[in-house]
């Protein structure tokens, strides 16, 4: 499967400025989460999903593997809301007596975990959208340009660069203990584990070491400066974009302040 | 013709945090516009001898020069030196920190100070020197080996050092991969009159790409000299834990083992071929002058 790195270097909408994409994708995020609504959810749900597929050019079949993994999360989290305990075995729809009290199923509390479900899906598929079309060093820049203090940003994008490097050495000693059988059993699975991770450490503190005299030899002196690509950051006609957050401010509001859906 | 050193070192000793001596007197000359081979086996002090160049190991004693001034250690001196001097480092990994191509070349000059204009100008050319134009926005983590070594590469060549310090250039490369970097390495010292110090095992690209070489073991310089006049002493080169080449080393065998009376030494297949033409056109006179 290909990493929602791949997919952001590549897609489509990654020329978008990303200041564009975040006000797109995070203010209908903030407002699915006020509205607790699950048409206006499932609306957001289908404008998310339906850009980033028709636009971003992301394959169904891609998108629908990725929301496997949070739907899961969801399936089980939402499951335990809608369960209730109870004194009179009245308000259930489907109900276990358990010593004098029941424990079972009320409409409430399927109304509300239908509600949680849809609102998370609902978010999850914005936070997707800027996964899927953003790479993180353009989440870094614009992080960058709406004043967050550079040692943040130059931190987020150390570590993200070095999670990567970090997780193909420690693949890399893991199969070589595979390959002299030091998974074969429980026991020598948690040796291995054990000395995988204090190898994992002593590397991470060795290659720091490196890259700081390498970045030294280029004149690092404290702070790091970079120019990024400059190649047609598309501006999108902003206009547009509040008209459509607009649109969407209106429904969120009816839909919270009328309950009607 | 001796071209004025660019580089020296004067009695320099270096030692590591832990006690191990790296350089134990070493008294050598870079000279400009030359490609000078560093060599020597694992732990000879190769790698130190470029970082001592580069101001990030301080001597201990003795002392490196650069125009014949000695180093200033002091972040405006070593400022400075680093734009002079620029070192590749032999993993890329180690060397490339930022999240894209274009970032990363960028970073040395956005160091330098120069107006942006001019940077993105200059990273557009090293990205076009070394052939990674169109890795520009790719994150760093997405290319191969040998992508990220040309990028290493650009990173430095954008700062454009008048020494170009380069550690195990061709390891861990394939062989077209390695031939082309040296290719490349030597064509841009001589369009630019660069001066390059490559710090290597591969024994076989040495008579091919490089003017001088100089033989470190165990923090000591055993030799410094020209090419040819190194492979002529085997013994040495052979202390050192080197070999020479393998043309070399077949016509050596030739000449000692089997009684063939060569006309010449070769260290590269060029060379060997005129020997053994030279060889054949000396039979055929025989055979014309007994006929």
């Amino acid at each position: 499967m290909r990493t929602l790195d791949h997919h952001a270097a590549s897609s489509r909408l990654r020329d978008v400025a990303p200041g564009y994409k975040l006000l797109f994708a995070l203010l209908p995020g903030e407002m699915v989460l006020w509205a607790d609504s699950v048409p206006f959810s499932l609306l957001v749900f289908a404008l998310m999903s339906a850009s980033l597929m028709l636009k971003g050019g992301v394959r169904l079949a891609d998108y629908l593997r990725w929301l496997l993994l949070p739907a899961g999360f969801l399936v089980i989290g939402t499951a335990a809301v809608a369960v209730d305990a109870s004194a009179s075995p009245g308000v259930f729809i489907v109900s276990v007596p358990v010593g004098g009290a029941s424990i079972g199923i009320t409409a409430a509390g399927v109304a509300m975990a239908a509600h949680l479900c849809f609102r998370a899906l609902a978010s999850v598929s914005c936070l997707y959208f800027v996964a899927f079309t953003t790479p993180v060093a353009d989440i870094g820049r614009a992080m960058a340009s709406v004043g967050l203090p550079p040692l943040f940003t130059e931190m987020t994008l150390l570590v993200y660069r070095f999670v990567f490097l970090l997780f193909e050495t420690a693949s890399e000693m893991a199969t070589a203990q595979r390959s002299r059988l030091g998974y074969a059993g429980t026991a020598a699975s948690f040796r291995s584990l054990a000395s995988l991770a204090s190898n994992l450490f002593l590397f991470s503190a060795r290659r720091a070491e490196e890259v700081y005299v390498a970045m030294e030899c280029r004149g690092y002196d404290g702070a790091i400066r970079v120019l990024a690509s400059s190649n047609g950051a598309r501006q999108p006609s902003f206009v547009a974009l509040a008209l459509l957050e607009l649109t969407l401010l209106g429904l969120a509001v009816a839909a919270h302040s009328g309950r009607f859906f | 013709m001796a071209s004025p050193a660019i580089l020296r070192t004067e009695a320099l000793r270096c030692v590591w945090p832990d006690g191990t001596v790296a350089l134990d007197g070493v008294a050598l000359s870079i000279r400009t516009g030359e490609v000078t081979a560093l060599l020597g086996g694992n732990g000879a002090g190769k790698s130190s001898l470029l970082l001592s160049f580069n101001g990030i190991l301080k001597p201990r004693a003795g002392r490196v020069l650069l125009r014949d001034e000695p180093l200033d250690y002091s972040s405006r001196g070593l400022k400075s030196l680093r734009q002079e001097v620029g070192i590749v480092f032999q993993n890329p990994d180690a060397q490339l920190f930022a999240s894209s191509v274009y970032e990363d070349i960028s970073f040395g000059l956005c160091n330098l100070g120069l107006p942006e204009p001019e940077a993105r100008r200059r990273v557009e050319a090293a990205m076009e020197l070394v052939g990674v134009a169109e890795l520009a926005r790719k994150p760093v983590h997405h290319l191969s080996f040998g992508q990220k070594k040309r990028v290493a590469l650009a990173g430095v060549l954008a700062m454009e050092p008048s020494v170009l310090l380069l550690d195990e250039p061709t390891a861990g490369l394939d062989p077209k991969g390695a031939d082309e970097i040296m290719r490349f390495i030597r064509e841009l010292q001589r369009s630019s009159a660069m001066t390059v110090v490559v710090a290597t095992h591969d024994i076989e690209m040495v008579p091919l790409f490089c003017d001088r070489a100089c033989v470190l073991d165990r923090g000591r310089v055993l030799f410094e000299g020209e090419v040819a006049s190194m492979f002529e002493q085997r013994d040495l080169v052979r202390r050192a834990g080197l070999r020479l080449p393998r043309i070399a080393h077949l016509l050596e065998i030739l000449v000692s083992k089997d009684g063939f009376a060569l006309p010449g030494a070769a260290m590269t297949i060029g060379e060997a071929r005129k020997v053994l033409n030279t060889l054949k056109e000396d039979r055929k006179g025989d055979e014309r002058r007994q006929g």
